[in-house]
């Protein structure tokens, strides 16, 4: 039984932002934290709660899974645990992103068209 | 700053970790730290106390999830083991159906009869104010209250208000709607309903100074049925017994007075102004009041026994052994049918408990057989914690659907209820599964899953790898977990015999009570109830303030005639008319006797039951004649008086003389006579068998006075129609009606049914109680015996290997059945005395109900012990019989 990436639709904001935040490179935790505020402009700081849950999910669901430290990592980050995303997680991020995109053009196609 | 991990910021973060399922904890605790460690370090001053806030309530609600997905996820896995041995899970399920559908119903019965809110204002404020007898023995000797002395009470009580008085449910006559009718009815002081936060449905209720001509209030069942629920009923005129009422109001549906049930047609008022109320003889009356605020119940009682003393020492004709009782409104409610019912409360749990055992054993065979499973994952580090939860996930996924097969059998429980429930217990009979008994089935449901898996849980995950590993498969271990069941079998056998003997004990009680001499035929008697309705034959006594009314002579004409028309029916081989018919229908007061020839002080007076008949009453009952004869038709009014009286009599009044023969004086009206005693029967059971017999005198219905005390008026107008004929199924109501009904439109017949249907009810409460606590046992003895055979059953399969090499070293069959016999018989006889124990600690909780047997009755004992016995020998017999047919090559080669 194969599993399809719709069959996740829709993500949920900390999943999304999870799964963008490993699309260009393996991080850990508090990186992954890091790169979702950054690229939200601080709007979205993931708590360890929501974080690590999302995480455990992620991992229950194989979208993502934790591999060895990069060798390029200092000391103090090799002990931490990193994340890397997976092929499905990959698609179902992609498909979580154009079911996003239906919705921002739809809703410009209604709310631009008036002005 | 950095900080470090064992600052004081992080060992709070780990603290607040603990939120979390353990298995998380372990999992992602230590990163988690990490992260808010160093989140932490890129805060500083005030924007760490938000930070703090927002991951205090992160943690929280994620750790609520997270815990939420284990519970489903274990719940999902737990169906899916069980799904997988349907027959184990049926098992469970309908042992915990049928413990739980039990408690159910008789919680509903115990919520509908003890523990529902009454809805009066200040309920727990109200009291009942009883008067007691300081004469009698019995401290618990309450009765009711006398109409001057409550006045009393009333008049100088400084810590009651709201003082009102009621009756019991009565039955009149009411003409006013298309047809006259018998209605229910209470008596009532103008204001109580008020007083106790009815709200008319339409019109309004009587008033304390009502001055309108006797305000009557109506059901409103009655109103809907008779009146067709017309507004313009108000204003109606409703005679009643011959009084004209007039109808002021509709009272809802649903309104109940202290422990009457609903369904009374008609509250009519009590009028203390009226003079015919102002007596002291008889308490009669039920009184009722409200503590003022502040009050407290001791400070009450202490005035009312000083009430109750002065009373005493002014009119101590009356009151001298008067005392007065003041009991809590809500005590006072169904007292008795709560120490009935409670012990029936008990008999179910312990059918729950017994069920939980069963459940407990078929968990604990789970748990065994996952024993490897469980013990290579705790190995590999799974924390006990989860096992625990995965096994207590099991109760509960058991306990749910048992929750549910035991709502719909209580259902049907109920539905057998309301047709078994004795009249007896009066208003019970409407009895609904209401929400508080779901509330409490849910509870009771889910706290019976757990307990059962409390056990095997504990058991189950305390599995050592190493343990099982050496155990392997040869059967050999487990004697731990054997002894654990061991246990659990002798407590259902306990349990079960405790029931047992509370229903042998009542078995034995409907045996003696039948063995009971009725001293009276019952069979083919038919009891027909006349009700002669007041005015044409009573004229009100002159305002001379004592309560007696004088009677025309019509009463007299009027049973001539019906006697004679019903002995005339064909088949009908006698007749006759008694105020009170033996097990059946009773208006017999009791009077006060003096003899003739012995001084006459009242406390040479005693009582006796007083009972008005006619020619023929004993031939008809064919009750034994001990001496002289029976009242005949020569025992008219202007012949000499006579009366028959009851061995009982003849040995209380005469000790060592002949009754016969003597004369005595029943104190009643100014014109009775002295009798004399003409004849001496039989002792004849009065009310029920249980009830000892009272002494009673008989006489003739043409001899009584014409001026009779109030207490007198159902000797003479309730009187009881008996015919006995050995075609009792020909004689209709309709034909005897007829008769009546020639002679009087106005006298009602009512109530016909044979004597041994009366006979019946009396006892039927013996047989509810009797069957209920016998089904109940019988629940418990089938759910013993499975699990006793689950037990046996499993433990020949532990012992497969060691029962085969036996075999194959030489063990002849009889030593196989006798190996695993002995090992059935020890626990049963372990849980026969420790029931013995526990049943002589609790059947005497049921004492009240027995009768002729004592609560440690060492037949009924060893009756049931052995019972239970061969119960559990035969749960035996078939896995032993198993272990015979043990293949010794096979068994050896499963290894």
């Amino acid at each position: 039984m194969a599993v399809k990436p719709i069959d996740f639709l829709p993500l949920s904001t900390p999943a999304f932002h999870i799964l963008v935040a490993l699309s260009d490179q393996e991080r850990h935790g508090y990186a992954i934290m890091q790169d979702v505020a950054a690229r939200t402009n601080g709007a979205v700081k993931l708590n360890a709660g929501t974080l690590y849950t999302t995480i455990k999910r992620l991992v229950d669901d194989d979208l993502i899974v934790e591999v060895d430290a990069p060798a390029d990592a200092d000391s103090s980050d090799e002990r931490r645990r990193y994340y890397k995303l997976t092929r499905l997680g990959r698609e179902v991020a992609r498909a979580e992103l154009a079911r996003l995109q239906a919705i921002v053009r739809g809703a410009a196609a209604t709310l631009l068209a008036k002005t | 700053v950095t900080v470090q991990e064992n600052s004081a910021a992080h060992r709070l973060f780990k603290w607040l970790l603990f939120a979390y399922p353990a298995e998380f904890r372990c999992e992602y605790g230590v990163e988690m730290g990490r992260v808010f460690a160093d989140r932490y370090n890129d805060e500083r001053g005030a924007r760490r106390f938000w930070l703090w806030i927002r991951t205090i309530v992160d943690v929280l609600g994620t750790a609520i999830q997270e815990r939420y997905r284990i519970m489903l996820r274990d719940l999902k896995h737990s169906w899916r083991r069980l799904a997988a041995h349907p027959a184990i899970a049926a098992t469970a399920i309908l042992s915990l159906a049928l413990g739980i559908g039990a408690n159910t119903t008789v919680f509903s019965v115990v919520y509908a009869a003890v523990l529902k809110p009454l809805g009066y204002p200040d309920v727990d404020r109200r009291v009942i104010v009883y008067t007691t007898d300081l004469n009698s023995p019995n401290r618990g000797n309450r009765s009711l209250a006398a109409p001057l002395d409550f006045m009393d009470w009333r008049a100088q009580s400084k810590t009651l208000e709201e003082f009102h008085l009621f009756t019991h449910r009565g039955s009149r006559t009411a003409i006013g709607g298309p047809f006259p009718e018998r209605i229910t009815d209470q008596l009532v002081t103008g204001g109580l309903l008020d007083s106790l936060g009815v709200r008319p449905v339409i019109g309004r209720l009587p008033r304390p100074d009502d001055v309108s001509e006797r305000p009557a209030v109506i059901g409103e069942a009655y109103w809907r049925r008779t009146f067709s629920g017309r507004q313009d009923v108000l204003g109606k005129k409703l005679v009643v017994d011959g009084r004209v009422n007039t109808i002021v109001g509709v009272v809802p549906a649903g309104f109940e007075l202290f422990d009457e049930p609903s369904g009374i047609d008609l509250w009519l008022p009590i009028e203390l102004q009226n003079p015919e109320w102002h007596s002291r003889q008889v308490p009669w009356l039920m009184a009722t009041a409200k503590l003022r605020s502040g009050v407290t119940l001791e400070q009450a009682q202490a005035e009312m026994t000083q009430i109750a003393s002065q009373l005493a020492s002014a009119y101590p004709e009356t009151n001298r052994h008067r005392g007065a009782l003041v009991v809590p409104l809500l005590e006072a409610r169904n007292g008795w049918v709560e120490r009935l019912l409670y012990p029936l409360f008990g008999a179910v749990m312990f059918v729950l408990l017994i069920a939980c055992t069963n459940v407990a054993n078929l968990l604990l065979a789970r748990a065994a057989a996952r024993r490897r499973e469980l013990s290579v994952r705790a190995a590999l580090g799974a924390a006990r914690t989860r096992l625990v939860r995965e096994l207590l996930a099991d109760g509960i996924v058991l306990a749910v659907p048992g929750i549910v097969a035991g709502v719909v059998l209580a259902y049907a429980g109920l539905a057998l209820y309301r047709v078994t429930v004795p009249s007896m217990i009066r208003g019970m009979s409407n009895v609904d599964l209401n929400t508080p008994a779901l509330v409490f089935t849910a509870i009771a449901g889910l706290l019976a899953g757990i307990v059962a898996a409390v056990l095997p849980a504990v058991e189950g995950s305390r599995a050592d790898l190493n343990d099982t590993l050496k155990e392997g498969s040869r059967g050999s271990g487990g004697r731990v977990r054997q002894r654990v069941k061991s246990v659990l079998v002798a407590v259902q056998i306990a349990l079960a015999l405790v029931l047992l003997t509370g229903a042998g004990l009542m078995i034995n009680t409907i045996a003696r009570l039948q063995a009971q001499s009725l001293g009276f035929d019952p069979n083919n008697v038919l009891v027909a109830q006349l009700h002669i309705t007041g005015n044409r034959y009573m004229t009100d006594a002159p305002p001379r303030g004592i309560d007696m009314r004088y009677v025309e002579p019509p009463t007299g004409q009027l049973i001539e005639h019906v006697l004679r028309q019903v002995r005339a029916i064909p088949g009908v081989e006698s007749a006759a008319i008694g105020a009170t018919i033996p097990t059946g229908p009773s208006s017999s007061p009791g009077v006060r006797i003096t003899v003739a020839g012995r001084a006459s002080s009242q406390e040479d007076q005693r009582r006796s039951v007083y009972n008005v008949v006619s020619s023929g009453y004993f031939e008809t009952l064919r009750v034994r004649l001990k001496r002289g004869r029976y009242l005949e038709d020569k025992d008219v009014a202007a012949a000499p008086w006579t009366a028959v009286v009851n061995e009982k009599f003849a040995r209380e009044f005469f000790p060592g003389e002949d009754a016969l023969g003597q004369t005595i004086t029943v104190v009643a009206g100014p014109d009775e006579r002295p009798r004399q005693i003409v004849g001496v029967i039989a002792d004849v059971i009065q009310y029920m068998p249980r009830v000892p017999v009272q002494p009673e005198i008989f006489t003739s219905y043409l001899q009584q006075t014409r001026e009779i005390p109030g207490n007198f008026q159902g000797v003479r107008f309730r009187p009881k129609l008996i015919v006995r004929s050995p075609v009792l199924h020909t004689i209709k109501a309709e034909m005897l009606s007829d008769i009546v009904g020639r002679f009087d439109r106005d006298v009602v017949v009512f109530g016909v049914n044979t004597l041994k249907h009366f006979a019946a009810e009396r006892g039927s409460l013996d047989w509810f109680y009797a069957s209920s606590l016998g089904f109940f046992s019988a629940i418990a003895l089938v759910l013993s015996a499975v699990g006793i055979y689950g037990v046996m059953n499993y433990s020949v399969t532990d012992r497969f290997q060691e029962i085969g090499i036996r075999v194959s070293l030489g063990a002849s069959r009889g030593r196989v059945v006798w190996l695993i016999a002995a090992y059935g018989l020890k626990v049963a006889i372990a849980g026969l005395v420790i029931g013995i124990a526990a049943a002589v600690a609790t059947t005497r909780l049921i004492e009240r109900m027995l009768f002729g047997v004592k609560p440690w009755d060492p037949l009924t004992f060893s009756v049931v012990a052995l019972f239970l016995l061969a119960v559990a020998m035969i749960a035996c017999l078939f896995p032993a019989l198993r272990a015979t047919r043990n293949d010794p090559v096979r068994a050896l080669r499963a290894e």
